[in-house]
């Protein structure tokens, strides 16, 4: 039987999934929560299994919490339920030490299989959000063979610090076709498409204001 | 300087012509009655012709000395050459062209005096009046054309004196006027009317404009005073190029004098003789005054006291451009907190009261569900369970927009982060996301929320008008301030033409200028479109 404590500051949603749980014959919910110290007092309370937090709380929010939660009970597993899909909050809260992240619109049909999961000692992240995570880890710098003559990396620099062609020509005391056809020979040598791809590719080579 | 008759000294005119007649003609012993009848006939009719005298025009004025010298002339010739009638008064006309201050009319009289003198003599042979009698002529012409230049100088200091007198009480009282306005007038506009009217009056000239910047290519007539000038109020000109653009792009007062060679200055004025002068507060420029055709003055050409008196006005607008400007800009940054605000609020709301509700509901439904029967009831609430699902993502997809939650808990890059891959998501656009400020670090509230919004309008423009084939963005420090360019390859336009306003970029710029930055457009027809932000960070 997993024992698992639910913590939201909304009762109804509590109420809901207390009544999900309740369906199920392996899992039980032994409590409920109401806000960050309530369930940091329940959880020494009852030692769950499991717990179900929200991450948005009024007062202290459930990422805050989970470094006290996890001191005073080392068993126990937290599985995060939020309504926050940003990417960032997932990578936080499994730094912070969560086993799962859950989107609450898709709390009801996942919960279940989730909570199951965890508590077998697994990890869970809603899939879609998974694949976020992954388009969001930084790539690993592609430091190249520098191609670049000298007047091509002062273009590059001060496209890097963010100049228009316009400011770039008349720096460099040169005509804007030249700056734009400068940009264009950088690109292709490089093989990049964008601004941020030579600012990227700028910083790779240390140069000036990459 | 001349006098002229035909102005507005004719009561000094008739008074001088009095003095001098007075002084010329009662002293002579030699003159019979006849001559000092006719004397003062010709001298009561000069002074009632100077009444009218300036209703007259120049030529027919000149008709009145000349003919009197030609009648002179046909009274000698019929007299067999003797010194009779008005004859000898001929001094009267000298003196009268003497006094209209026209060197070259003066020669005129003084050549036809001579042709009075010799032709009788040539025609008649030598006068039969005594020798010495011609030399009282000679005297009275030569006195008369001596106080006839004294009296003339005399007035024309006494009148230079007046009208500088004049004009600084004028100066006083009208810098006292728009120094008052300033204090009391909250309205921007009918202080810029003040100020040009009485620059205009002041300075004598045909028009007097006053021009403020309108975006980075205008300037646009915030306040005109003559030449029908007010129908001009509200238009634009081009910054670029012109002499207004240069003063204010210099910050320095600009002069071109009138004269053939001189091309018409503006278009919109004709101007030839003109004065620009920029308005300065704390070392910038933020507008400039335009002054065009001295009409009524000294010279054609505006001279260093004008262009003097021009750049006291120009300063004590510039307080008041920089007062209002400061002014509109602490209500624009209130409207601009209040509605980031209220949207936070929204975004808040919605997400944490009306998503719960729908968790909830959706929690409520799946028990039920469960609960029933395996039959359509059933799938009925599935489907109800579905349809919460995606109200509750329309709701997330709405507090997103409305302000991300993550702009407030991670900052800026995370945000954009966020916005870019949804707009990708949404678009088919990608996005390449720089940032190269770490993840974690923070830049003021009002900064991160500019930016941000920013970046929200410059990939709406995107999705909307550009069509290109990639875009990015990239935010980067640069020597104590933060640089942001939004940039694509798409269609692009140009920044110069009035397109700009559907563009949201006046906006854009309005969030800029209240944080001190500046807002670079480069664009043109195929070449895509970069959009570089720079705004100081303290």
């Amino acid at each position: 039987m997993i024992r698992v404590l639910i913590v939201d500051d909304h009762a109804v949603v509590r109420a809901g999934l207390a009544l999900l749980l309740g369906g199920e014959p392996d899992m039980e919910a032994v409590g409920e929560a109401g806000s960050v110290d309530e369930a940091i007092a329940q959880a020494a309370a009852l030692a769950p299994d499991l717990v179900l937090l929200d991450l948005t709380m009024p007062g202290k929010t459930g990422l805050k919490a989970m470094p006290g939660l996890l001191r005073e009970n080392p068993q126990l597993k937290v599985l995060i339920l939020s309504m926050e899909d940003d990417p960032r909050y997932v990578r936080e809260a499994f730094a912070a030490g969560a086993r799962g992240y859950l989107l609450k619109e898709a709390a009801a049909n996942e919960v279940v299989g989730a909570i199951r999961e965890v508590a077998a000692g697994g990890r869970y992240v809603h899939p879609e959000l998974g694949a976020r995570l992954i388009d969001t880890e930084p790539d690993a710098e592609k430091v190249r063979v520098d191609p670049l003559s000298d007047r091509e990396r002062e273009v590059l620099a001060l496209l890097a610090l963010g100049h228009t062609n316009h400011e770039i020509a008349k720096q460099l005391f040169i005509s804007v076709r030249t700056a734009e056809a400068h940009r264009a020979h950088i690109m292709k040598k490089l093989n990049l498409g964008t601004r941020a791809e030579l600012v990227r590719y700028a910083h790779a080579q240390d140069l000036p204001g990459g | 300087m001349p006098v002229k008759l035909a102005d507005r000294s004719v009561p000094f005119t008739v008074l001088g012509v009095g003095v001098a007649f007075a002084l010329v003609a009662l002293p002579a012993p030699d003159r019979n009655d006849g001559e000092i009848a006719g004397a003062a006939v010709l001298g009561v009719s000069l002074v009632a012709l100077s009444f009218c005298w300036r209703r007259i025009p120049r030529t027919t004025q000149l008709v009145v000395p000349l003919g009197y010298l030609a009648l002179a002339a046909l009274l000698r010739l019929s007299d067999g050459g003797a010194a009779s009638g008005f004859g000898g008064l001929y001094f009267l006309p000298i003196l009268w062209l003497a006094l209209s201050g026209d060197r070259r009319e003066l020669l005129i009289g003084l050549v036809a005096l001579t042709l009075v003198e010799i032709v009788p003599i040539i025609a008649i042979g030598a006068p039969r009046y005594p020798v010495d009698s011609w030399r009282p002529g000679v005297v009275r012409v030569s006195v008369a054309t001596i106080i006839g230049f004294t009296i003339q100088q005399l007035l024309a200091e006494t009148r230079a004196r007046a009208r500088d007198a004049t004009r600084w009480s004028q100066r006083l009282e009208s810098l006292n006027e728009v120094g008052n306005a300033l204090a009391t007038e909250t309205k921007l506009q009918p202080l810029l009317a003040l100020v040009a009217a009485r620059l205009r009056e002041l300075l004598g000239a045909r028009v007097v404009a006053v021009l403020l910047p309108d975006g980075p290519h205008k300037l646009r007539f915030a306040a005109v005073a003559g030449a029908d000038g007010h129908a001009l109020v509200g238009t634009k000109v081009s910054r670029d190029g012109t002499r207004s653009g240069l003063a204010l792009d210099r910050s320095r007062s600009e002069r071109a004098a009138s004269g053939p060679g001189e091309p018409p200055i503006d278009a919109d004025f004709g101007g030839r003789a003109s004065l620009w002068v920029p308005l300065v507060v704390r070392d910038r420029s933020i507008g400039v005054i335009s002054v065009h055709d001295k009409v009524d003055g000294d010279g054609p050409d505006f001279s260093d006291d004008d262009l003097r008196l021009a750049e006291t006005f120009a300063s004590r607008a510039a307080v008041a451009v920089d007062l209002s400007e400061r002014v509109a800009r602490d209500s624009l940054q209130r409207v601009v907190e209040a509605q980031e605000i209220e949207r936070q609020r929204l975004a808040r709301e919605l997400h944490d009261q009306t998503g719960q509700t729908l968790t909830s509901i959706m929690l409520g439904l799946k028990a039920v569900e469960e609960r029933l029967p395996d039959d359509p009831t059933r799938g009925a609430v599935a489907a109800l369970g579905q349809q919460v699902a995606s109200a509750m993502q329309d709701v997330r997809r709405i507090a997103l927009e409305l302000r991300p939650k993550v702009l407030d808990d991670y900052g800026l890059v995370s945000a954009l982060e966020r916005l870019t891959r949804t707009f990708s998501a949404r678009t088919g656009i990608p996005v390449d996301l720089e940032a190269r400020l770490s993840r974690d670090e923070r830049l003021p509230a009002e900064i991160e929320t500019a930016l941000y919004r920013i970046v929200q309008e410059g990939l709406t423009n995107i999705a909307k008008h550009a069509d290109p084939t990639r875009a990015s963005v990239l935010v980067t420090p640069k020597n104590g301030s933060v640089v942001l360019v939004v940039e694509d390859n798409g269609n692009g336009f140009d920044p110069a033409a009035a397109h700009e306003e559907g563009l949201g970029i006046d906006g854009m710029r309005e969030r800029v200028a209240l944080l001190e930055g500046r807002l670079t457009i480069e664009s043109g027809k195929e070449a895509g479109t970069t959009l570089v932000v720079e705004v100081p960070v303290n």
